[in-house]
């Protein structure tokens, strides 16, 4: 009895270590999607040039009608959008705190992002 | 009975003993001169080679310890850690969690296979290589089965990059890019030119004293015991079939860490073959090291690793720079790995009886000495 006790504990967390493992280590596919968009009857304009960085790391710039794809592990991470006019002047800066679920793939309009006046925006996709 | 032995009988008795790493000290060092390459090439391979297959190699002590043999079945557990790999990059787990989730993937599938291998070992008692060979390809079919036919239809893998394009089955290659050398660059050291996997050689080192524990433990005892008479350890109120049974489970399981590891290492996952050669050429090292079918320590591992794997280096550009074609030097080291398992094997018989033979002389001398002295 007490060693069947001991296995089921055993497995027990060797199943929450599995999900501690897959909480931690999954990666998500984050599209960024600079494109003209309608949601529930407003448009939302995408800019001509906008740069993405995620978590201080080198910014990639995308042009107006681009998209670009990040791969992020973890469910926080900060967000900073450039957007600039068509000669490279910078526009504005905005920064975000992105909560990410653990979908596998998150598509984002940047254009909706841009517009959106919270500080802590949760993502949601795919799951697989 | 050594203290006995003049001095040429010690030496003849080393050279009977260590005959197959001195053999391939001997082809290596002829070996690395007509390669050609530099010695910091040599020294990175090594090093490289060490941290990817000495984890597998390891996997193969306690079955010898439990007088088991050379475990052929330590595929299975290869199978179960490259089942692992394929479900963590279809959930795209990346890092050092995804290689963690990849062996508790692997775990119960290894332990399950272990309890197979064990129960049908010990209906095979005395024949056990040979049967865990065939039992290997036994399961390599089945392996094939559910990854070919089950993965994406039965089993849910969705990831397009997995998946073949009829629906179902797995591709034949699988880039581990979330997981590609995630322990070896864990503790990164760079000394010169030669990087060393420090976060792998931890890992090892680990096994290593996991082993030489075990070997101290009561199960570890039990395990030598039975090695050494299997009938005198049952009446001991030993459970042998039990303890044969967990000795190949561990070794299954390892296996299957140790195939997680070299794959990371590799970066990439042959989806139908990766496992085929681990076997062979983990026994194949564990041999080259010194190593018996009934004696195998922890230095027989890397000695081995180091040998048998410089040879695989050096063996194609030395067949090469010899003759003119490097595909010589390929065909000559799968001669090595298959042929230095059939010389170990009859190296091993060969001892065997002259071990009896020394046995039955040294009896002799003794009975001889005592049978003045009852005259007297």
């Amino acid at each position: 009895m007490k060693r069947t006790v001991f296995i089921l504990i055993l497995i027990a967390l060797l199943v929450l270590l599995g999900v501690w493992m897959f909480v931690l280590g999954r990666q998500r596919t984050v599209v960024m999607r600079n494109e003209d968009i309608d949601r529930h009857g407003i448009t939302y304009e995408a800019a001509q040039i906008v740069g993405i960085s995620f978590d201080g790391a080198a910014e990639t710039e995308i042009t107006y009608d681009d998209a670009a794809i990040f791969y992020l592990v973890g469910s926080s991470h900060k967000l900073k959008l450039r957007v600039a006019d068509e000669d490279g002047n910078t526009l504005r800066v905005v920064e975000k705190t992105i909560k990410l679920d653990l979908s596998k793939n998150i598509s984002v309009d940047i254009p909706e992002l841009l517009e959106n006046k919270e500080e802590v925006i949760k993502l949601t996709g795919k799951m697989w | 009975m050594s203290q006995n032995l003049t001095f040429t009988e010690k030496l003849k008795n080393f050279f009977i003993s260590n005959a197959v790493p001195i053999l391939f000290v001997v082809i290596t060092l002829l070996a690395v001169p007509v390669s050609g390459f530099s010695a910091n090439y040599l020294i990175q391979e090594m090093i490289t080679r060490i941290g990817r297959n000495s984890f597998l190699v390891l996997s193969l002590l306690l079955p010898i310890i439990a007088g088991m043999g050379l475990n052929f079945g330590m595929v299975l557990g290869a199978m179960a850690g490259q089942i692992g790999l394929i479900f963590i990059t279809d959930w795209s787990i990346v890092g050092i969690p995804g290689l963690v989730l990849a062996m508790l993937i692997s775990t119960p599938i290894s332990i399950l296979l272990g309890i197979l291998c064990g129960s049908v070992l010990n209906r095979a008692k005395g024949r056990e290589m040979a049967t865990s060979y065939i039992l290997g390809f036994f399961i390599n079919g089945v392996y094939q089965l559910v990854v070919l036919y089950f993965m994406g239809g039965i089993i849910p893998v969705k990831s397009p990059s997995l998946v073949l394009s009829r629906g179902y089955g797995i591709r034949n290659t699988v880039a581990l890019d979330g997981v590609r050398q995630v322990f070896d660059n864990m503790i990164p050291l760079k000394i010169g030119e030669i990087s060393i996997p420090l976060g792998t050689f931890f890992i090892i080192a680990l096994l290593c004293l996991f082993i030489l524990w075990f070997r101290k433990t009561k199960l570890g005892q039990d395990m030598r015991a039975i090695a050494q008479d299997m009938k005198v350890a049952q009446s001991a109120g030993i459970p042998v079939d039990r303890t044969r049974i967990i000795s190949i489970v561990i070794s299954t399981v390892l296996a299957g860490y140790g195939q997680i590891i070299f794959l990371q290492n590799m970066g990439t996952l042959s989806t139908y073959n990766s496992h085929d050669q681990t076997g062979v050429f983990s026994i194949a090292a564990i041999l080259i090291g010194g190593a018996t079918v009934s004696r195998a320590t922890i230095p027989n591992v890397f000695i081995g690793v180091i040998l048998f794997h410089m040879m695989f280096v050096v063996s194609p550009m030395a067949g090469k720079n010899l003759i003119g074609q490097a595909m010589l030097g390929e065909y000559f080291r799968q001669f090595i790995s298959y042929g230095i398992i059939a010389i170990a094997l009859v190296l091993h018989a060969w001892r065997r009886q002259k071990d009896k033979e020394m046995e039955r002389r040294s009896l002799r001398g003794v009975k001889a000495e005592k049978q003045p002295q009852a005259e007297k």
